[in-house]
């Protein structure tokens, strides 16, 4: 089994690219709940979801977050009746985050909801929320606060950042997530801007504790070539590290055996392994997962 | 300006009538609330969208609620995750339910939130909510109560009921747009809705039967003909509730208010002073009919 990390668009194009070498039943996803809120009065969980939908195969890969050819009905009429939403919710995954909140009114924790909804569309991946309690993030822009995600998708490029504060500090992680992380091999953090998600989920109360009994591969989001998505750029800022390898880095490194970078990255960090790192195509996501699991079969061997 | 107190069936079939007829700023509809309910996190209120719709020009008349030609999207991803929506909420519709959801979040009253969708769907008439504050018709059966448009839309009436009850934490009062409307109006107009779950909750709200006796010319429209209705579910609640499933038994419900009671020219039972017409309408015609009778009746032209 190896678990995924995931908490953006990067480690899902390697997830697309780990099931042609991986069955999909050896595959976990702890997904991040830091974009995670309340839209239209239904519980928004874009990673988690966007998990959910890759496995199904209907994931919008052009944007890596909701349903492929989804429709926009409710969405499109909300402005015509005085309404609106932060960021499009197409009619099919709005149904999947109705039926995930009437799960949770029902009593269901996070966790159970998801695995419920895993079933219901015959997943064969194990996907589940980095932590039960409510723990999305805060943008604070020096004029309001927006959820993560609607920062993510709708705020103007350069839109200041000043913090990020997140719903529960240091919320426990679920015995759920503990159990599939004792049973891998290795964990993967794909290559996520750490501040989108990642650092939510290692920030849960027992995460990094568990990470470090197991074999942790993490591969860096920036590579130096080309300059980094402003946003990307503003998150990184927002907790404290330049948006570079080397930053990333330095919020792992307490927890990665193996730290992954582009070839042609110019930051020098000691010990790094060196891979082609970008995932423009799906070719690309199948060849660092070949990579990768030659690094973890040599290492837990 | 005339005033009408209307459920979801009978009333908006004269409404359409009168529509046709009088200046659409001309018209006021008291609309019974006693049947909303909050559905995938959003609030349902079936007869002031009925209505709504109705003056909007978007009404779904095959069956008088809902929005013509909209698409069921969402409803349909959602019963196949197992969630049955008991009622075939269509995509538009709900960004309805969603923008009025999010008003009532945010603290607005209904009467405003009612004004504000209103105001964006283009309808001059008044449309106003009855009361601000939730009441709920139940029906009673042996097993127990039941919310009545479950009873109604998803088991189409055909369960054995004991009583109508209306529940709410306090006690509706009428708002003050209410009774303005009914005070400003040169007539007040009850349509053949059905009395005991359409208009009694209505006359029900603090304020409304002693405004309507003040008032000195309430007509009001027997939905009976015999002992059967012209449609929906009244005879059934009319036994449930102790009163007589006809026009007799309607007039028992209004007598202390009424000024002009009209019933169908095919209707058996005899009640003095009625005035007969012909109240089926069963097209648009017919409507038309019906509202020029009543606007005569009121103008004396």
């Amino acid at each position: 089994m190896i678990t995924f990390l995931s908490g953006g668009t990067g480690t899902l194009a390697l997830i697309r690219g780990s099931r042609q070498i991986l069955h999909d039943s050896d595959i976990a996803v702890v997904a991040s709940t830091a974009g995670d809120s309340w839209v239209s009065g239904s519980h928004a969980a874009p990673d988690i979801d966007a998990a959910i939908f890759l496995f199904a195969g209907i994931l919008d890969t052009g944007r890596w977050w909701g349903i492929r050819g989804d429709t926009y009905a409710t969405h499109n009429y909300l402005p015509k009746v005085a309404g609106g939403e932060p960021f499009p919710v197409g009619d099919r995954a709005r149904a999947v985050q109705i039926a995930r909140t009437n799960l949770l009114r029902r009593g269901m924790t996070l966790t159970e909801a998801v695995q419920a909804q895993c079933r219901a569309l015959s997943i064969g991946a194990t996907v589940l929320p980095a932590t039960d309690t409510e723990a999305g993030v805060l943008v604070d822009t020096g004029t309001e606060r927006l959820p993560l995600f609607e920062y993510w998708t709708c705020a103007a490029a350069d839109t200041e950042v000043r913090e990020l504060i997140p719903a529960t500090r240091e919320p426990p992680v679920t015995d759920a997530v503990r159990v599939v992380i004792e049973a891998s091999d290795a964990v993967i953090i794909g290559p996520d801007n750490p501040a989108r998600g990642i650092l939510s989920i290692l920030d849960c109360a027992g995460m990094r504790d568990l990470l470090s009994d197991r074999f942790v591969v993490a591969v860096s989001p920036f590579s130096g070539d080309v300059a980094p998505d402003p946003k990307d750029a503003a998150l990184m800022y927002a907790v404290g590290e330049k948006p570079t390898s080397y930053g990333v880095f330095r919020l792992y490194r307490d927890a990665v055996d193996v730290f992954v970078q582009d070839l042609h990255d110019p930051d020098e960090i000691p010990g790094s392994l060196r891979l082609e790192t970008h995932l423009l195509h799906d070719r690309q996501a199948e060849s660092l997962a070949w990579d990768i699991m030659a690094v973890i079969r040599h290492a837990v061997s | 300006m005339i005033t009408f107190l209307s459920g979801g069936t009978g009333t908006p079939k004269l409404l359409r009538g009168m529509l046709d007829l009088l200046e659409e700023r001309d018209i006021a509809v008291i609309v019974n609330t006693a049947e909303d309910i909050w559905l995938s996190g959003n609030h349902l209120s079936p007869d002031v969208d009925t209505v709504m719709y109705l003056v909007a020009g978007v009404l779904n008349t095959d069956r008088w609620w809902g929005i013509r030609d909209d698409t069921y999207i969402t409803h349909d991803l959602l019963a196949r995750l197992g969630i049955e929506e008991f009622i075939a909420v269509g995509d538009r519709d709900r960004a309805v339910h969603v923008a009025r959801g999010e008003m009532l979040r945010g603290g607005m009253r209904l009467t405003e939130a009612t004004k504000a969708l209103c105001e964006r769907l283009g309808v001059r008439a008044t449309v106003l909510p009855m009361t601000d504050s939730p009441v709920t018709t139940y029906v009673k059966m042996r097993q127990g109560e039941m919310h009545f448009q479950e009873y109604w839309v998803k088991h189409r009436g055909a369960l054995a009921i004991e009583g109508v009850v209306r529940r709410s934490r306090e006690p509706p009062v009428a708002t003050p747009e209410v009774i303005a409307a009914i005070e400003a109006s040169d007539a007040v107009v009850i349509g053949p809705s059905n009395p005991v779950t359409s208009i009694s909750p209505i006359l029900e709200c603090a304020g409304v039967r002693e405004a309507l006796r003040r008032h000195r010319r309430v007509i009001a429209v027997s939905p009976f003909i015999g002992d059967a209705p012209v449609s929906g579910p009244a005879a059934a609640l009319m036994r449930a509730s102790g009163r007589e499933p006809s026009s007799a038994g309607t007039y028992g419900l209004y007598e202390d208010f009424v000024d002009i009671f009209i019933q169908d020219i095919r209707d058996p039972v005899e009640i003095e002073g009625a005035l007969r017409l012909d109240t089926l309408m069963v097209y648009r015609g017919k409507s038309l009919d019906l509202a020029k009778s009543i606007v005569t009746l009121i103008y004396g032209y």
